[in-house]
C-alpha cells in the first residue's frame, strides 16, 4: 500500500508534496475535468484541490491509501466548488496561470470521440453518482469506493450495478 | 461498445495525461508558501462584513435600551431588546459557521463531508425564520402609554390588530419556511437571490444526500 511515509522515502531531489502532486496528477485533473466543463474554471478547481491538499497534509491519516485520501479531497472539493461555480463566477475578474497544463493533442480521433461521449455521460449524473461513475472507471474495489465516499460496499454494489446499465445503454444507443 | 471497452478507453485517457499534462512548479511553490489565493475564501469575506456590522448595530440598539430603563418607555425595551437577543444569535451563528469554515475537513468521507457542509449553509434560513418570529416588535416599539390613553380608538381598532396579524404572520413564516415549500410561489418570491439560490440548492443536496444513505439500509 503507497502510503504518505513511504512517498518520504522516495523522495530525494523534489519534496514529498511535489512528488504527491506529481505521483497523482491523473487523479486531481480527472476529478476537476468531471465537475467543471469550463477551461478556466477548471484551472482554478485544480487550485483549489491543491492547496486543500497542501492544508491537509499534516493531517493524513496513515492507515489509508494516498490515493483514498486523495480522491476524498478531490472529490469533497469538486463538489463544493461545482455547488458555488455559478455564484463564484459572477464576481471572477482575473484568469489565472494553471498548475496544470494540457499539451494540445490532435483531436478528432476515435479516441477522442470514445472520451467525449464518456465525460458527456459522467457530467450529465447527478454529483454523487458522479464520485463513483469515476472510481468505477478507475476500477477500485468496493472497499476503496465505500472509504471514499462513506457508504457500505453491499450500497455501493448496488448503486454500481444500476449506473453500469445506464452506461451500458448510453454507449449502445450512440453506437447505433 | 462493452464494459471492458469503456474501462480500456479510460485508462486511455491516463496514458495520454501521464504523457501530456505538465506541472507548473513554480505555482505549486506557491501554494506551499501559502500565496496563493483561494477561490473558497472570497466567500468569507461577505460573512466577515455581517459580522462587523451586526455587532456595531448590536451595540447601537443596547446603548438605546440601556438609556431607556424607564417603566414609560417599556414598550420599546421589550421590543428592542427581543430583536437584540435575535441579532445576537444570529452574529453567534454567522461566527460558529466561520469557525466551521476554517475546520471543515476535506479529508473526511465525501458523503459525511458533504452533509456538514451543506447543513452548515442550510442553517442560514433559520436565522432567516427567526428574524421572521420578532416581525411584531417592529409594530410594538414605539408603543407609549399615553398614546393608548389618548387615543384608545386607534391603538385597540388598528394596531393591536395590526401587530396580532404581523405575531400570526412571524410564526406562520417561522414554521413554513422549509425545503417542502421551496417549489411554492410565496417562497420563490421571498427568497428570490442567488444567495438564496444555492442555500434552497443545499437544502436539497442534503435530501439526496439522505436518499443515498436510505439505499444503504434497503440493499
Amino acid at each position: 500500500m503507497k502510503t504518505l511515509s513511504r512517498l518520504r522515502m522516495t523522495s530525494t531531489e523534489k519534496d514529498t508534496f511535489e512528488l504527491l502532486i506529481e505521483s497523482n496528477k491523473g487523479i486531481i485533473y480527472k476529478v476537476a475535468n468531471a465537475y467543471c466543463k469550463d477551461e478556466e474554471d477548471r484551472k482554478d478547481l485544480v487550485q483549489e484541490i491543491v492547496i486543500q491538499l497542501w492544508k491537509s497534509l499534516d493531517r493524513y491519516d496513515d492507515s489509508f491509501k494516498i490515493s483514498t485520501w486523495i480522491y476524498r479531497i478531490a472529490l469533497n472539493v469538486a463538489i463544493s466548488f461545482f455547488r458555488k461555480e455559478s455564484k463564484r463566477k459572477a464576481s471572477q475578474t482575473s484568469i489565472s496561470e494553471g498548475i496544470f497544463n494540457l499539451k494540445e493533442e490532435e483531436s478528432g480521433t476515435e479516441l477522442e470521440s470514445n472520451l467525449n461521449l464518456l465525460q458527456q455521460f459522467i457530467s450529465e449524473l447527478k454529483e454523487l453518482d458522479r464520485a463513483l461513475m469515476l472510481l468505477y472507471l478507475e476500477q477500485k474495489t468496493h472497499k476503496e469506493m465505500a472509504d471514499i465516499l462513506g457508504l457500505s460496499e453491499s450500497n455501493i454494489a448496488t448503486k454500481i450495478s444500476r449506473i453500469r446499465e445506464k452506461l451500458r445503454v448510453r454507449f449502445s444507443q450512440h453506437n447505433n | 461498445m462493452e464494459e471492458k471497452d469503456i474501462i480500456d478507453l479510460w485508462k486511455a485517457q491516463d496514458a495520454k495525461l501521464e504523457k501530456s499534462l505538465a506541472i507548473n512548479f513554480e505555482l505549486l511553490q506557491e501554494v506551499k508558501r501559502q500565496k496563493a489565493t483561494s477561490a473558497l475564501k472570497k466567500a468569507r469575506n461577505v460573512k466577515i462584513f455581517a459580522i462587523v456590522f451586526g455587532i456595531l448595530w448590536v451595540a447601537f440598539v443596547g446603548f438605546l435600551i440601556y438609556h431607556s430603563l424607564e417603566f414609560s418607555k417599556i414598550f420599546f425595551v421589550v421590543s428592542a431588546g427581543i430583536h437584540l437577543v435575535v441579532t445576537v444569535i444570529a452574529i453567534a451563528t454567522y461566527i460558529k459557521h466561520l469557525v466551521l469554515m476554517d475546520e471543515a475537513n476535506n479529508s473526511k468521507t465525501v458523503v459525511e463531508a458533504q452533509q456538514k457542509l451543506n447543513e452548515m449553509q442550510t442553517s442560514f434560513l433559520w436565522i432567516v425564520r427567526l428574524s421572521f418570529v420578532q416581525m411584531p416588535v417592529f409594530t410594538t416599539w414605539f408603543i407609549s402609554f399615553q398614546w393608548i390613553e389618548t387615543s384608545p380608538e386607534t391603538f385597540w381598532g388598528i394596531h393591536v390588530p395590526t401587530v396580532l396579524f404581523f405575531t400570526w404572520l412571524g410564526i406562520w413564516l417561522y414554521r413554513n419556511i422549509n425545503y417542502k415549500n421551496a417549489h411554492k410561489k410565496w417562497f420563490k418570491v421571498l427568497f428570490n437571490s442567488p444567495e438564496w439560490t444555492s442555500v434552497i440548492d443545499a437544502m436539497g443536496f442534503l435530501e439526496e444526500i439522505e436518499e443515498y444513505k436510505k439505499e444503504n439500509i434497503k440493499s
